[in-house]
């Protein structure tokens, strides 16, 4: 075949349409899932623009502003402080959701690597792996969080370890379950066939294919991590005041539970929001992600 | 044809290959004491019904497998034990055509992609050369060039096995083994495909492993045809003679069960009683006894497969030579 | 018609709904059959072999699957007029179907027996024990011991539960019998014995019988009658011999030539080119003409009527041949 009709025969190649595009045009179609995403991306914005939108500064105390109800000056009310409570939730939102989506990322990749090394390999490894698993299963995680939490001390970041390891079972056996299941497809022998060493299979053939479930439950881990942290806050053993951590906004507002109720529903209404958005969401994605649906 | 062959070295010969499965029942016999050689060029069938062992034996002897005991030869080479390294030439020589072109493409591979997997990692090609040659295997199989980069979830069954058959020949192997390719495709796209699969053969000098239940399809395409009964080969002859003198009666007993498409041919079917049962922990003699009509008390010892008349083997003490 | 019909198809369009736009699956097709009959619905996947037995026992998902137009009638009366309640006496009772598949269509936390007896009991409004003797009686007809009418469906064997199946199918002695690919999941060995049964038990109940194959050696062997089915249209209509010794449509031609013949030796096979057009766009004409080879503009301009060639014999092609082909 000369240079010539190969150059012909292959300008007219249509470009490559990535699985994504797909799941994104299907995606589009699912209106809960869309609303899921509006109201996520509205809450992201407010976060990332706190500086710019909030009134005032997060730690701005006017002692003789405390205990305000909400009003066009202070839209969710002022605190113990004076301190206006809207702005708060903004700043807020950047350690929660920065929390959460650390924690997540954190469990999701610890989870992939040891599930997929256990469905693998089978056998022994699998075995020792997955009962050390059922010992931390064994424990509730909200437990486990905290047992990790106290241990490497009360701060943020042991808050966003705690909360990651205490999840990694989960995903763990989730990629494991996946692995199983796939690498029964005749496509994993055929890319034996083709020489691909077993990291190759497992890399390119089998967790690309195992991946949906796990972005699926991303989603809904965030908004379960996002719960954990603000319990690990509410009993101090995450955000430490002033840091305006929405756990740690209710735990201070439980104090005032019956006089300033809106103290602690504000930031329990942006958790709430922001929980449901991303299940919303991830049962969105969840079924974009199947590429052999075509409806 | 197996007399002129007699001098030449075949390119792959076997020799009581035997892969065991440990279930919880007991040994699974799923390939019990197979031999048989192939000389270049030529097709071998290997026909019977479901969990005959008859998949097993092809993956056995490509290595996807490990044999539990037994030899390997392919172009006088004992490959029956290789290192990884020793693996990458087995895997160049020898590839294989899976049965389902549904699960045994990567649903989140494009075709190009798929068909660039074995030339990138069995040849190392890259750039430029690995595009060229993807689409040159394109055009081989009939893949339109318009295809690269869509994904096999688009496409339908017919081209979806000649992805597969791309791969396969991708590397130029001497010798494939095809697990039931057409069995999943319409009888117009099957046709397509045989003939692609001989064009193919003709073209490259190929040698085929060709496993199917259907009896038809093995004839036609086959030179030599092994008939196999749980985890054995019962029968083994040239193709023509298997339709024209079945020796075995579980051969005979299968042929007979094919729907013709002669209308006036008066029915006489011959029908087996019985199912076929798992080979597991299998008392010695022929397994085919208990649903032979002709079964004696011999049939309980082992069977010696032995050649009856020129190129025809069979496991039967009931045949007599002539 | 004047003959003793006891189902009469006519003009029956069906369509799927789905995102990517209208699935035309059954466009036009009439057909009809004499009591005691067996027709062969023949066709490759995507025919709309199914669907046509789906719409039958009115059991097409609803939505996406929608019937646009046609009257279908058993005996005399129109299952498209009839109440669902009515529609459910007749299915099991008048009307059976036998799935493709043996091994999803037992359900598997229930005994073998009690699922035969379980269509005796809602039909026939017989007692219990009345149902579970003749559900053993079943049992024996389809060559399956009574005594393991207390065996669950896994501990059978892939023929045996497809006998199970036919059992269930014929429990309450339906006058007509729906076999959807009864014997593709089946070794050749076994699907012979489940031939032989059905041809048996169909004689012997005098039921007539819709056959849905792909398999030629299978209509050979147990039809009278013969649709040949491409792309939701009846491309070729007749008796067994018409199809198998004077066949017409180039489609069938083609199909036939496509088979590996145990009794020739062919170097090559000859092939129709091309694939199945997309059933959300079908040409305006005749279907087959983009593969075919005799294909004219004309054949692209509208539906092509069925022509009766001989008596009985119909063929829906513009170039008929003075004389069709044998195998």
């Amino acid at each position: 075949m000369s240079a010539n009709t190969m150059a012909a025969g292959t300008e007219a190649l249509p470009k490559k349409r990535g699985l994504w595009q797909n799941a994104w045009k299907r995606l589009k179609r699912n209106k809960r899932a869309m609303v899921g995403m509006y109201i996520m991306l509205a809450i992201l914005l407010l976060a990332i623009f706190a500086p710019v939108i909030a009134p005032y500064g997060y730690d701005d105390q006017v002692l003789t502003e405390a205990f305000q109800s909400p009003s066009l000056k202070h839209l969710c009310g002022t605190d113990n402080f004076g301190r206006d409570v809207f702005s708060r939730l903004l700043y807020g939102g950047r350690i929660s959701l920065t929390l959460g989506l650390i924690a997540v990322a954190l469990s999701t990749i610890v989870g992939i690597i040891v599930g997929a090394i256990s469905g693998y390999y089978g056998g022994a490894v699998d075995n020792l792996i997955m009962r050390c698993m059922d010992i931390m299963q064994s424990i509730p995680s909200i437990l486990l969080a905290i047992a990790i939490a106290s241990t490497l001390g009360g701060s943020m970041v042991n808050c966003m370890i705690a909360i990651g390891i205490s999840s990694v079972p989960l995903n763990a056996r989730l990629m494991r379950g996946m692995m199983l299941s796939v690498r029964q497809n005749e496509y994993v022998e055929a890319a034996r066939c083709a020489n691909a060493s077993d990291l190759r299979i497992m890399f390119r053939e089998i967790i690309p294919n195992a991946m949906s479930p796990m972005i699926v439950n991303m989603t809904l881990g965030y908004a379960g991590a996002l719960l954990n942290a603000a319990a690990l806050s509410f009993i101090g053993l995450g955000a430490q005041p002033p840091s305006p951590e929405w756990g740690a906004m209710i735990t201070a507002g439980k104090t005032y539970i019956t006089r300033y109720p809106y103290l602690i529903t504000a930031p329990g209404v942006a958790i709430m929001l922001t929980v449901i958005s991303l299940n919303l969401f991830g049962d969105g994605i969840r079924d974009a992600l199947d590429p052999k649906m075509k409806q | 044809m197996s007399q002129t062959n007699q001098n030449e070295t075949p390119i792959l010969e076997v020799q009581n290959l035997k892969k065991y499965f440990n279930v919880s029942a007991g040994t699974l016999h799923a390939v019990d004491d197979v031999s048989f050689k192939i000389y270049k060029g030529k097709t071998l069938g290997v026909v019977g019904e479901s969990g005959c062992g008859k998949s097993t034996l092809g993956r056995t002897v490509l290595h996807l497998l490990e044999s539990t005991s037994g030899k390997i030869f392919f172009e006088g080479k004992d490959i029956t034990k290789v290192n990884r390294h020793e693996l990458t030439q087995v895997r160049r020589d020898m590839q294989f055509i899976f049965q389902d072109p549904f699960s045994s493409l990567n649903p989140r591979k494009t075709v190009g992609e798929a068909i660039a997997d074995p030339l990138m990692l069995l040849k190392g090609e890259k750039g430029s050369q690995l595009f060229e040659d993807v689409i040159r295997m394109m055009d081989t199989v009939g893949l339109a060039r318009r295809l690269y980069n869509t994904y096999p979830h688009e496409l339908d069954g017919g081209r979806r096995q000649r992805i597969g058959i791309a791969r396969a020949i991708s590397v130029n192997p001497k010798f494939i083994v095809c697990d039931e390719p057409v069995s999943a495709l319409d009888v117009s796209i099957q046709a397509q495909v045989l003939n692609l699969m001989l064009d193919l053969q003709e073209a490259n000098d190929l040698t085929y492993i060709f496993i199917t239940h259907d009896m038809s399809v093995v004839k036609y395409i086959s030179d030599d045809i092994c008939v196999m009964y749980l985890g054995q080969v019962v029968e083994k002859c040239p193709s023509d003679e298997l339709f024209a003198n079945p020796l075995h009666p579980y051969t005979q007993a299968l042929l007979s069960a094919i729907p013709l498409l002669d209308i006036d041919q008066e029915v006489k079917h011959e029908i087996l009683q019985g199912e076929l049962t798992s080979p597991i922990n299998p008392k010695p003699g022929c397994r085919f006894a208990s649903r032979c009509k002709y079964a004696t008390a011999k049939c309980k010892e082992p069977q010696e497969f032995r050649e009856v008349s020129d190129g025809h083997f069979v496991a039967c003490c009931g045949v007599t030579g002539q | 018609m004047a003959k003793d019909n006891i189902l009469e198809i006519e003009n029956l369009y069906v369509e799927y709904d789905t995102d990517d736009g209208v699935v035309k699956a059954v466009n036009g097709v009439s057909l009809s059959l004499e009591r005691g009959e067996t027709l062969g619905l023949v066709g490759e996947t995507g025919a709309g072999k199914t669907t046509i037995a789906r719409s039958i026992l009115r059991i097409l998902p609803v939505p996406p699957a929608k019937v646009t137009q046609g009257t279908i009638r058993f005996e005399g009366q129109d299952l498209g007029k009839i109440s669902e309640a009515e529609m459910r006496k007749l299915r099991g009772h008048k009307i059976a179907m036998i799935f493709q598949d043996p091994m999803s269509a037992l359900n598997p936390v229930y005994t073998v027996g009690s699922q035969i007896a379980e269509g005796i009991e809602l039909h026939q409004k017989v007692s219990k024990a009345e149902a579970a003797k003749r559900a053993g009686e079943m049992l024996e007809m389809v060559g399956i011991p009574r005594e393991r009418y207390t065996d669950y469906p896994n501990q059978f064997s892939g023929g045996m539960k497809q006998r199970a199946v036919i059992a269930i199918a014929l429990a309450c002695n339906p006058d007509l019998l729906l076999a959807d690919e009864p014997t593709t999941a089946l070794d050749v060995t076994i699907q012979a014995q489940v031939l032989e049964l059905m041809e048996q038990l169909r004689d012997k109940l005098g039921t007539s019988l819709i056959m849905i194959t792909h398999d030629f050696g299978i209509v050979a062997r147990i039809c009278d009658r013969v649709a040949v089915v491409y792309a939701g249209q009846v491309m070729e209509y007749g008796s067994k011999k018409d199809i198998f010794k004077d066949c017409r449509h180039p489609y069938t031609m083609g199909l036939f030539n496509s088979l590996p013949k145990l009794d020739k030796n062919e170097k090559r096979l000859k092939t129709i080119p091309g694939l199945m057009p997309n059933p959300m766009d079908l040409p305006k004409g005749c279907p087959f003409a983009p593969r075919c080879q005799n294909a004219t503009e004309e054949c692209m301009k509208g539906r092509i009527e069925p022509k009766e060639v001989t008596p009985g014999h119909f063929v829906s092609c513009l170039y008929i041949p003075e004389r069709g082909m044998s195998v």
